[in-house]
């Protein structure tokens, strides 16, 4: 049976031969940042660090022995099919650029889902951002190969790879591309916004949203004094009547709508009772939840990612890159 | 000679290894709790995957029994039963209703079947959270009725609801018929509980950082046996509306609902089925293609005189001709003067379903359908649930049907379907319905039927028409299933449909079951198909 010895048993004698050979002389080495201009060339660092057992780390801070990479340059959008209302785009590109380059097809990212427009898709992927609307992504693994996860709406085909990739910070695959769901422009009514005490606010939003009003989307904001403020965009005046005549109460008055751009941190999946609980509570003002839908909403919470504490994940880790070639992001 | 004697010895030490292992098991969670007699090692050898059938025409009924099946009460059971089967190095294999239909729980290695049935209480509804949570082994009717008991639905309605479970569903990425509303179970699901190999209990959330939820959903039972779970629950609807329409075609239709779809709307049923599937829908009375039984009735109207002289000779022989010359069959098909039917329903409370449905209503005819009313909506509620009871005259009759169901994005859709149709068609009679729609794809759900005089040659065409049909739907860039799993029916497939990211799904069989014991051979192809 022929074997590939190509690479098992690579010409070059040193990693920065090879890393000259791959990549052109000088482009990439140990202790520096390799920025990489297409999703081929991190294919190549990453097949290559692997090959000679060198660490690789996603970023822009080098580190002494390990290969750091940036993704920066990967801005490309590769595909935007605005029949399924998707776009598939690189994971260096910022928000806002994509937001933007949407916009000029009738299209956005749906509201509430990213935090700092001028992050990157992979920053914001790292810290559990947009997880909704992700369908699939593209990547390299460990051993060099690139791979992406299948492209449907729906799949039934085992674990859904694309939460091994999504919050994991390039452990797994470093992640060059992801396809997000994306939003057609509305051409409906104009955001709203109330305020009110906090658990007021919270119960009248939980009423309306199990009874079926459609909003696009909707998101609290913790004021001062135990104030908070919910902003709807709601999907039809039908709609937006409903909201407004659950708001009409003694205890609510009607402010300006506020731009749905969350804060920064992780965005925490939470039910009803803990964001009651959050709501009426001492949280300090800023605590912002949402997109919210009849089932609860995404708190922010400045706590860490604490994946190195889960010993499942680890063994997983460890039996997929055995050689540690990809050790996340830089710190 | 010599041989004869070591495979002597070799049973007996199995036998007595299987003898030790049902003594562990009784001692450990009671006698009335362990079985090994011969029924259930028949009733547990096979489930409702259509290749166990033609394995049954040849009176294979046994082809991989258990060693032993097991009913535990409680995740301590279930705990203590991997425990020691982990020690005696056999393998369990997880088992709701027995209802999927891709093989996912035969035995294939032998082992120990856990039958979770008696693991059937509802822990607790939560009314604020609107969330149910609940013992896996739960029977979908008795899990919903208790939940309308208490004003709630969780909104998922298999076609096989009698005969599933909750874990069952959570196993193999289910879909219930109003998947468009309230998701499929993945989307429903919100934490769990789950065996691990080593017999450690994982708990899953909402909130925790990684979300193992969503590793464990659609694993097949192959990184652990969940024993509960967690999940979304809704107000019961005030209200059911349904509406047919006809179009012109399937891509009409399809345009049709894709344009509801984006327009937010979110209807809890949508099915259009293809010109073959609507008429049998005409004329089964709601059961659509399921109904493959029934057959015989569209193809007399197609064939006429022929089909009725063969049917007075027995409807088993005409049925068998008629798909014997499946290619000349599939032409007339598609040749046919008959347009596609469009089911669409909405449910909820009275005053936004009615205007859903006006909403609805207006893209639906401004795209060409024709109103048909809500009768043909109705009469399919009537029998929604006997799709899966309905096969057996066809295998009966020497035959075979089974079903597949892809996934793909709207951009996708239209060429999914033709070159499935194109790769199927000289092989099998073909019929699809497109249902459970998103707004960024929907999914496919082909039905096929052939025939071949003996056994094995039946074998061979079911084997065929499966391989043409999946590797079309991969050249397509859909996904090769949408709800019933991959089990051993497509695991071969799944280096195709995964690529190299399929490094990333034996990553976590090796990190969480690195003994591979926990129902070995499903989901992943086999790592020499691998290399």
């Amino acid at each position: 049976m022929s074997q590939d010895y190509t690479l098992s048993q690579p010409k070059a004698t040193t990693i920065q031969e090879a890393l000259d050979e791959a990549l052109g002389p000088q482009r990439a080495s140990v202790g520096q940042v390799f920025e990489a201009n297409s999703v081929d060339e991190v294919h190549l660092l990453v097949q290559t660090a692997h090959l000679y057992d060198a660490p690789v780390r996603v970023g822009t801070t080098p580190i002494a022995d390990v290969l750091t990479l940036s993704l920066s340059p990967l801005t490309a959008i590769r595909e935007l099919d605005s029949v399924s209302g998707l776009v598939t785009v690189e994971s260096g590109c910022t928000i806002a650029s994509l937001n933007s380059a949407l916009n000029n097809d009738g299209l956005r990212l749906s509201p509430g889902y990213f935090s700092d427009p001028k992050r990157t898709l992979s920053e914001a992927l790292s810290s559990g951002e947009g997880g909704p609307l992700i369908v699939s992504m593209g990547g390299i693994l460990p051993d060099g190969m690139q791979f992406h996860t299948p492209l449907a709406p729906r799949r039934a085909t085992g674990s859904n790879p694309d939460v091994m990739l999504a919050t994991t910070q390039h452990r797994f695959a470093v992640v060059v591309w992801i396809t997000l769901r994306v939003d057609f422009t509305p051409t409906s009514p104009a955001p709203v916004a109330f305020k009110g005490r906090g658990k007021d606010i919270v119960t009248t939003t939980r009423e309306l949203l199990i009874a079926g009003v459609h909003a696009l989307s909707v998101h609290l904001l913790k004021g001062s004094r135990g104030q908070m403020t919910v902003t709807w965009e709601a999907q039809n005046d039908r709609d937006l009547q409903r909201i407004s005549t659950a708001f009409q109460g003694p205890g609510f008055t009607t402010v300006d709508a506020i731009d749905p751009i969350p804060p920064g941190g992780r965005p925490k999946r939470s039910l009803w009772t803990e964001i009651i609980r959050a709501a009426g509570g001492t949280a300090k003002s800023g605590l912002w939840v949402g997109p919210l839908d009849m089932h609860g909403g995404w708190i922010r919470t400045t706590t860490p990612n604490p994946l190195d504490d889960d010993p499942h994940l680890e063994r997983v880790r460890m039996a997929l890159d055995p050689q540690q070639t990809l050790q996340g992001e830089c710190p | 000679m010599r041989k004869q004697i070591t495979s002597k010895k070799s049973l007996m030490l199995g036998e007595v290894m299987s003898a030790i292992l049902l003594q562990a098991l009784r001692d450990a969670i009671g006698t009335d709790s362990v079985r090994d007699g011969q029924p259930e090692r028949i009733a547990y050898a096979a489930d409702m995957w259509p290749r166990t059938q033609i394995w049954r025409r040849s009176s294979e009924v046994n082809r991989y029994p258990p060693t032993a099946v097991v009913f535990p009460e409680d995740e301590a059971a279930v705990q203590k039963v991997v425990q020691i089967a982990g020690a005696h190095k056999v393998p369990v294999i997880p088992y709701g209703g027995g209802s999927g239909v891709c093989g996912g729980t035969i035995p294939i290695h032998g082992g120990v079947v856990i039958d979770s049935k008696r693991m059937r209480r509802v822990v607790a509804i939560n009314d604020v959270d609107l969330t149910v949570e609940a013992q896996t082994g739960i029977l979908g009717p008795h899990l919903e009725g208790q939940l309308n008991d208490r004003g709630y639905t969780l909104g998922h309605f298999p076609s096989s609801i009698m005969c599933s479970t909750l874990g069952g569903w959570l196993a193999a990425r289910s879909a219930g018929q109003y998947s468009t509303k309230y998701g499929k179970i993945e989307d429903m699901v919100i934490g769990l509980r789950a065996v691990l190999a080593d017999g450690e209990i994982l708990q899953t959330g909402p909130g925790l950082p990684f979300d193992w939820t969503q590793v464990l959903v659609g694993s097949e039972g192959t990184l652990g046996l969940v024993t509960s779970a967690t999940l979304r629950i809704h107000p019961l609807p005030e209200t059911q509306l349904f509406r047919a329409y006809r179009f012109r075609s399937v891509e009409a239709g399809s345009h049709a609902i894709r344009r509801v779809m984006q327009a937010n709307l979110r209807p809890n049923l949508v099915r259009l089925y293809d010109p073959l599937d609507s008429l049998i829908h005409s004329r089964s009375k709601g059961s659509g293609s399921g109904a493959l039984g029934t057959a015989l009735e569209p193809l007399r109207e197609l064939f006429g005189g022929p089909i009725s002289v063969l049917r007075r000779r027995g409807p088993e022989l005409a049925l068998a001709m008629a798909l014997s010359v499946p290619q000349t069959l599939n032409r007339l098909i598609k040749a046919l003067p008959v347009s596609s039917l469009l089911i669409m329903g909405f449910q909820g409370n009275e005053e936004t379903t009615h205007d859903d449905m006006d909403r609805a209503r207006v893209l639906l005819e401004s795209a060409g359908g024709i109103d048909g009313g809500d009768g043909p909506g109705w009469e399919w509620h009537k029998g929604r649930y006997n799709v899966s009871f309905k096969q057996s005259a066809l295998f009966n009759a020497g035959a075979f049907a089974d079903t597949m169901e892809v996934s793909c994005t709207w951009s996708r859709l239209m060429r999914t379907y033709q070159e499935v149709r194109e790769a199927v068609a000289p092989h099998a009679l073909l019929m699809a319905h497109f249902s459970h729609a998103y707004p960024d794809g929907c999914s496919i759900y082909f039905t096929f039927a052939g025939y071949r005089r003996d056994a094995a040659a039946l074998e061979r065409l079911y084997d065929r028409v499966w391989s043409e049909a999946l590797s079309a739907t991969v050249r397509a860039g859909a996904s090769i299933s949408h709800h019933h799993g991959i089990g051993l029916a497509k695991r071969d497939l799944m280096g195709r449909e995964h690529g190299a990211g399929l490094q990333l799904l034996y990553a976590l069989k090796d990190g969480l079951d690195p003994l591979d014991r926990m129902n070995p051979g499903k989901l992943l192809p086999d790592r020499a198909v691998r290399k």
